[in-house]
């Protein structure tokens, strides 16, 4: 293999990233070599070419061993499928977790081990690689409008493993026995019971390489750029096709083996550049060892100081803090023409028409979920003396999720109008994600112990806060260029997925707490709660008229509002401060995740509604009865059993997000 | 309840309970209340039932039930130095306070302890295997043990054998150990709790690990299944004890 990759021209000196690469095999192999001399003193390492009985032989010859070589096996798998996805997709960001590739391979798995056991028997690569083609095929298809833009497939890969994570999650509602199985596995577990998945693996891996390797010097008149390739005569479509096939199968591959192990395939290839690695051919040597030296040694560490802990989580967190430090210093992907402009050809509305519209949509609805619903029954309407006898459990529940879509809806317009990017929302980049990081963060703090009033409360303010000033810190230095904004939140959105993993596996008896909680349950809400939401919510409807006349000016840019005098510095802190408060008080109540925050000024701006303030209002309005449906959908469509709402409204708003930016136009 | 001869109105995940528990059975009038984590209020409360049962098992929920009817919460941590089988009788005779079953709960627990001494009795005077008890879990080469802290634990105690596993265990009495400790000590039996499918399943998938294969216990074949059951009750606790028992009785005489 390096023979036919290697023959990139002479270098002065060696780039630093092979002495990267070297430094960290070496710590690594001198991490295994020390715990292994531990267990058998090295001139007992013969024995082991036999087979044994003994335990300790046992450990090393089936555990040990095999465990050493799936994280070089791995490693290796996903930094060249990394590797494979930037080049084939000209995206830097491009990999399998950033693509929903990962996601769809891992929502088959478990599809298929909950309903059809049997085809994981033989047939379990095939399984992962129809999820995983599913998805980047949608991905592909979501971002083709946008001529296949490295933000728009982020976006494509963004949503489509949110959602399969949310079906994952419905799935794990309804086969809870199944959950920490599923949790553990999701994790990307490295331990090994026999040299299986190795068997597995290496072939594929083998055969992966030298398709590279016939592949290379195509790829690398790919990277030439569309012009150039085509001078030289080499069929861009049919090697793109091809190499998009290749990562998709060593993606499926590595997560039907371990799970999902996310950032590698971005980790390796970014290191190798920034080592020096400038040609492709280096890098798609390099970044297949480099993916095995980190995920090594990343193994290593873990068993020494985490023992239990699956090598999964810590290269997501190691990958998270490693992509949020690279952020500010990454090269520019070139830049793309503005996302920030209306593209909506409807009519612009007379909003104040609309708006009573709405409002009496909004009391009908309410109507609605109060009285319509299931009993011991059947589906009925409620008389009233229904209605009294439960209104104590059922009106918080309805009056907390209006509370909270409206706020959702309300921080999106404002986070949207900031950024001068409609693709922005405070759950798609992260603030959501940040205040369910503080509240995570809490759990971890108080250990078993029960958690203090309000401390919740807080904990996300501040998480969705801090949040906040990374992202716009980052927003600031890079102009908003919404590539890194939506990365900082999908990096965000894994941290939190990690974190809260540790928890789960921790078995935490609050666990049932936590996981209702991050699925948007609104089943522990009760009176005051619903009444804090509604005051937040009319702090925001006071707030909102004073700031609209800086919303309506500063998507227009820095410049031009500070030309008309608005006091720049001022307003954005102002709104930044709405928007966590917004964001937090309503993840406390739906959770991290839905898409209401998206979707409802989206909605309002296709219908023509422009200004700030309408849309402010309308926002509220539309965001309110959006969430109040996804809970009530929650709360009878199975009967008694109950969907929490979070997790409805991303299951019903996802796809109609998808279809909306499949009919968008270009 | 069941075993005070008191049929509950509904439980929670019925579906469950009736795949994994054989005896007791759960009668098919038991309405569901939907998950255990959140039982559906407002069926609970339009049931108007007597008397709602919960554990500290779910924190919070106390609260949250005493705004619909009158709660009786069983603390489900032990005492410290009280064995899990103590706390079950304690448990059996609490809810037969409350159900104002008194008597029944002590009949029970007298014929109980007939059966455990009957089994001691059978075993007596041979000295047999450690044993490990435990569930078998997909996909990763990992077994939940049950120990020290389990009634499982305190059903072999009672009827004279030895738990092999003497390792850490959680609160809930068990741990999450990897397949390899199995293989010492190299004559130790496992008996798993067998529920159907799931455990079929991961049965098959240990099978393909050639590490499972090389332990000893699955070479000479002494991987047992025991009818399914709730790891709580004294009444499981029991009927493991006698089927556990049986099976000595007819591969080891």
């Amino acid at each position: 293999m390096s023979e036919a990759l290697s023959v990139a021209p002479p270098r002065r000196a060696l780039p630093v990233a092979v002495w990267v690469i070297l430094g960290l095999l070496v710590l690594a192999a001198s991490m295994a070599y020390g715990q292994l001399s531990q267990v058998l003193p090295p001139q007992r390492w013969a024995e082991l070419l036999a087979p044994q009985t003994a335990p300790q032989l046992l450990l090393i010859q089936y555990v040990v061993l095999p465990r050493m070589c799936i994280a070089l096996l791995t490693g290796t798998a996903l930094g060249l499928a990394g590797t494979l996805f930037q080049t084939v997709l000209r995206s830097s960001l491009a990999e399998p977790s950033t693509l929903g590739v990962s996601a769809g391979a891992y929502l088959a798995l478990s599809i298929a081990l909950l309903y059809a056991p049997g085809l994981l028997d033989d047939g379990r690569e095939w399984v992962a690689m129809a999820g995983a083609s599913v998805a980047t095929l949608l991905v592909v298809l979501l971002a083709a409008r946008r001529g296949l833009s490295p933000l728009a497939l982020i976006i494509g890969g963004m949503l489509v493993t949110l959602y399969c994570g949310t079906s994952n999650s419905i799935l794990v509602l309804f086969n809870q026995e199944a959950l920490s199985e599923l949790f553990v596995w999701q994790a990307g577990d490295l331990t090994q019971i026999g040299w299986a998945n190795v068997q597995f693996l290496a072939p594929r891996l083998a055969l992966a390489l030298l398709l590279t390797i016939a592949l290379a010097r195509m790829l690398d008149t790919l990277s030439l750029g569309d012009a150039g390739a085509r001078g030289l005569g080499v069929s861009l479509g049919m090697t793109r096709v091809v190499g998009m096939l290749l990562a998709t199968w060593l993606s499926a591959c590595v997560v039907s083996s371990v799970g999902v192990i996310a950032f590698l395939g971005l980790a390796a290839p970014h290191l190798v550049r920034l080592g020096g690695v400038r040609r492709l051919r280096g890098q798609l040597l390099a970044s297949p060892v480099m993916g095995a030296a980190l995920l090594w040694l990343a193994d290593e560490l873990m068993r020494r100081f985490a023992n239990g802990l699956p090598t999964g989580i810590a290269s997501s967190l190691l990958g998270a803090v490693l992509l949020l430090w690279l952020l500010p210093r990454l090269r520019d992907t070139p830049p793309r023409p503005g996302d920030s402009r209306n593209h909506s050809r409807a009519r612009a509305l007379n909003p104040w028409r609309v708006l009573p519209v709405a409002g009496i949509g909004l009391v009908l609805t309410v109507l609605m979920l109060l009285f319509v619903s299931q009993g011991p029954q059947g589906w009925h309407i409620s008389d009233l003396a229904e209605i009294r006898e439960l209104w104590s459990l059922r009106a918080p529940r309805v009056i907390a999720s209006l509370a909270a879509g409206a706020m959702l809806a309300i921080g999106g317009v404002i986070i949207q109008r900031m950024t001068g990017n409609p693709m922005a929302s405070p759950e798609v980049m992260g603030i959501s994600s940040g205040a369910a990081l503080g509240v995570i963060l809490l759990f971890l703090m108080t250990a078993g112990r029960a958690l203090p009033e309000g401390a919740m409360l807080l904990m996300a303010l501040g998480g969705a806060f801090i949040t906040l000033l990374i992202l716009l810190g980052l927003g600031w230095r890079s102009a908003f260029a919404p590539d890194r904004m939506l990365l900082t939140g999908v990096v965000l959105a894994t941290l939190t997925g990690s974190l809260s993993a540790m928890v789960l596996i921790s078995g935490d008896p609050r666990l049932n707490l936590l996981l209702s909680w991050m699925s948007g349950s609104t089943y522990r809400v009760d009176f005051p709660d619903a009444w804090t939401a509604c005051a937040v919510v009319l702090v925001l409807l006071l707030c909102t008229p004073l700031t609209a006349r800086w919303l309506d000016i500063l998507p227009l840019g820095g410049v031009t509002a500070q030309n008309v005098g608005v006091p720049l510095a001022r307003a954005r802190l102002f709104l930044l401060l709405l928007t966590a408060l917004a964001t937090a008080t309503a993840t406390l109540i739906v959770g991290p995740l839905s898409f209401v925050g998206l979707i409802v000024p989206h909605i309002l701006r296709m219908s023509g509604v422009r200004q700030a303030l309408p849309q402010l209002l309308g926002a509220a309005l539309l965001g309110a009865v959006v969430m109040s449906l996804a809970d009530w959908l929650g709360r009878t469509l199975i009967y008694p059993w109950q969907i929490p709402a979070g997790l409805m409204a991303t299951f019903i708003g996802g796809p109609y997000f998808m279809l909306l930016i499949l009919k968008r136009k270009a | 309840m069941l075993a005070l001869r008191v049929t509950p109105l509904a439980v929670n995940q019925s579906e469950h309970f009736r795949e994994r528990i054989e005896d007791p059975r759960l009668p098919p009038q038991v309405l569901d209340l939907g998950s255990e984590s959140e039982p559906n209020l407002e069926l609970i409360k339009q049931l108007k039932p007597d008397l709602l049962l919960t554990s500290t098992l779910n924190p919070g929920q106390r609260q949250t039930l005493q705004r619909i009817a009158p709660v009786r919460e069983y603390i489900w941590e032990l005492a410290p130095g009280q064995s899990p089988y103590d706390k079950g009788l304690e448990t059996l005779f609490q809810v037969g306070d409350w159900l104002d079953r008194r008597p029944q709960a002590l009949t029970v627990a007298e014929q109980l302890e007939g059966r455990l001494q009957a089994c001691r009795h059978r075993l007596n005077g041979r000295t047999w295997p450690p044993i490990f008890i435990g569930d078998l879990t997909r996909g990763k080469g990992f077994i939940r043990l049950y120990a020290r802290n389990s009634i499982l634990n305190d059903a072999l105690r009672l009827i004279g054998l030895d738990n092999a596993w003497r390792g850490e265990v959680d609160e809930y009495g068990k741990n999450r150990v990897g397949i390899e400790q199995l293989a010492n000590p190299q004559h130790a039996l496992l008996f798993y709790l067998n529920y159907g499918k799931s455990s079929v399943r991961a049965l098959h998938e240990l099978s393909t690990s050639s590490l499972w294969n090389q332990l000893p216990l699955v070479r000479q074949g002494h991987v047992v299944p025991l009818p399914p059951t709730y790891v709580s009750g004294v009444q499981s606790a029991v009927n493991l004890a006698e089927a556990i028992t049986a099976y000595l009785e007819t591969r080891y005489v």
